[in-house]
């Protein structure tokens, strides 16, 4: 059939996504300027300022920019709707995330009442704005079923994390709303893991069968994984919160994206062009850190060194946003971008075929040696992230690793839009 | 001259089986219909085909099976009768 009703226009113009992959790093690196400021005292404890600043500047400042960027150009691939008023919304949605999460970090440094106001106004209008927009789209009736419904999970998620999140820091601007008990700051980060973690998995649904001609993920992990998180999550605000509640919904997560990765590892054996892929290289690292992590969370912890035991909830928290989602996003972001500007740039040419001649090759974006060597820093920098938790006298080693990868992640976004802007000029002298 | 052209993009990955049609499309005569084997419904392309004044009509068989007919509105029998074989 025709899809009458199918929105044309709907994909968002370039720089729209782009904006927000190339604001993602900046993040990044004021994290390894973080660490390396503040020194050992991050590492002290989860519940200190400075580790709070710096968890808040990846998970909002890279993760959750990375992710709100690409939502805006996966909802018409993988739906065929996009979001409405593209521009307005991503350019507004983009300057308050921005504006916000670097106000909430101020406020961890300095403790002013205006930044916590302005963090809570920000990023409040933030997700208001972005819920609203892309629930807009998600409640139309669109295509590709089990991949739509792990959005709309995901969307609610991002929801309830943000939620917890503004009532916390209202408690401290005088809306209290909550008690203060730090039971609310762990269901605010499982929840906020679970809205990432929600939109990573249902993405991968279509992604990873689509860009690596690899099988389908079997229907029952389809249907099972996404609304399996997501109950349990829900079971986190039903039940009165305590350590072993929380401990045990986190159990039942870890427990379902083991079930899911494995599915995983086994669809990338399928697949038909086993050509040496990076993305896939960052996909299997994420799976097998997966299984790692829950490898670790079951052994008894009387079996466990000192050093390990102390550091314990750090350690898993860290691997997993570091392994696990951080893996995910700088792969695909390493596929993504090539392909949204090979696409738009192709699009270009439609009216005039001869322009062909100007679209580059995919691979003169990024190519595989450039892809490999993100890869091998990553690793380093990920592994020297767990060296540091552990002795956090070596934190200036996890904070120069950092700012080498996530510089040259900058730089190859730099030059993917470079080449890009540069065959868009060719291509426009060429049509007129 | 044969009314019915068939390409299969199935083992393809993302561009390729975008270029891979408008390749195709752009030798086909305005007389012909392209059928495309694909392994999901290819969103994007619509809004190329309309820019390029094509029609296309998708059939979904299996959650990675699908066929789709591209053609000139004026084809609109020939699409009928593509369908028609196809059913039968």
């Amino acid at each position: 059939m025709k899809l009458t009703g199918l929105s044309f226009d709907a994909l968002p113009p370039i720089d729209i996504p782009f904006r927000y992959f190339l604001t993602a790093p900046i993040f990044a690196l004021l994290s390894a300027i973080i660490v390396l400021i503040y020194g050992e005292v991050i590492w002290m404890s989860r519940w200190h300022p400075t580790t709070i600043l710096l968890t808040h500047s990846f998970t909002l400042g890279f993760i959750t920019m990375v992710m709100m960027g690409a939502l805006y150009q996966i909802l018409p691939v993988v739906g065929g709707v996009g979001v409405s008023r593209v521009r307005f919304v991503g350019a507004i949605c983009h300057a308050l995330l921005f504006i916000g999460t670097f106000a909430l970090m101020s406020h961890f440094v300095y403790q002013q009442y205006w930044l916590k106001v302005s963090a809570f106004i920000a990023l409040g209008l933030c997700f208001c704005l972005y819920i609203l927009a892309i629930s807009l789209v998600l409640i139309k009736r669109l295509s590709q079923g089990d991949t739509i419904v792990g959005i709309r999970l995901a969307i609610a998620a991002l929801f309830f994390t943000v939620c917890l999140g503004l009532l916390m820091l209202g408690r401290t601007i005088g809306v209290e709303f909550l008690s203060s008990s730090k039971s609310y700051t762990d269901i605010h980060m499982l929840w906020g893991l679970g809205w990432v973690s929600l939109l990573i998995i249902s993405v991968s649904f279509q992604v990873v069968p689509m860009f690596h001609v690899a099988p389908n993920f079997p229907r029952w992990i389809m249907k099972l994984i996404p609304v399996g998180i997501f109950i349990l999550l829900v079971s986190l605000l039903m039940l009165t919160p305590s350590s072993k509640v929380i401990l045990t919904v986190a159990g039942g997560v870890l427990l379902l994206h083991c079930i899911y990765v494995w599915s995983l590892i086994s669809i990338l054996r399928q697949r038909k062009r086993k050509i040496p892929d990076t993305t896939i290289k960052f996909w299997q690292l994420a799976a097998y850190t997966i299984f790692v992590i829950s490898g670790f969370s079951i052994v008894p912890i009387e079996f466990l060194p000192k050093y390990l035991t102390q550091k314990y909830s750090l350690l898993i928290g860290a691997s997993f946003i570091y392994f696990f989602i951080l893996s995910v996003l700088i792969g695909m972001l390493l596929k993504i971008m090539p392909f949204l500007s090979y696409t738009h740039l192709q699009q270009k040419c439609l009216m005039n075929f001869t322009a062909m001649e100007y679209l580059p090759n995919m691979h003169d974006f990024i190519n595989k040696s450039q892809g490999n060597k993100l890869f091998v820093m990553h690793v380093v920098s990920g592994i020297s992230l767990l060296v540091t938790i552990i002795f956090p006298y070596l934190y200036y080693i996890f904070s120069f690793a950092l700012f080498v990868e996530f510089s040259w992640l900058f730089f190859l976004m730099l030059k993917t839009m470079n080449i890009y802007y540069k065959s868009a000029k060719k291509i426009q002298l060429a049509s007129q | 001259m044969d009314h019915i052209v068939q390409i299969n993009v199935k083992t393809l990955a993302p561009p390729e089986p975008m270029v891979k049609i408008l390749k195709v499309l752009s030798t086909l005569s305005e007389h012909q219909l392209l059928k495309i084997y694909h392994r999901r419904e290819p969103f994007p392309l619509y809004e190329q085909l309309e820019i390029l004044g094509w029609d296309y009509h998708c059939k979904r068989k299996s959650d990675d099976d699908f066929e789709l007919y591209i053609y000139k509105p004026e084809n609109k029998a020939l699409l009928k009768q593509q369908l028609k074989l196809a059913d039968e």
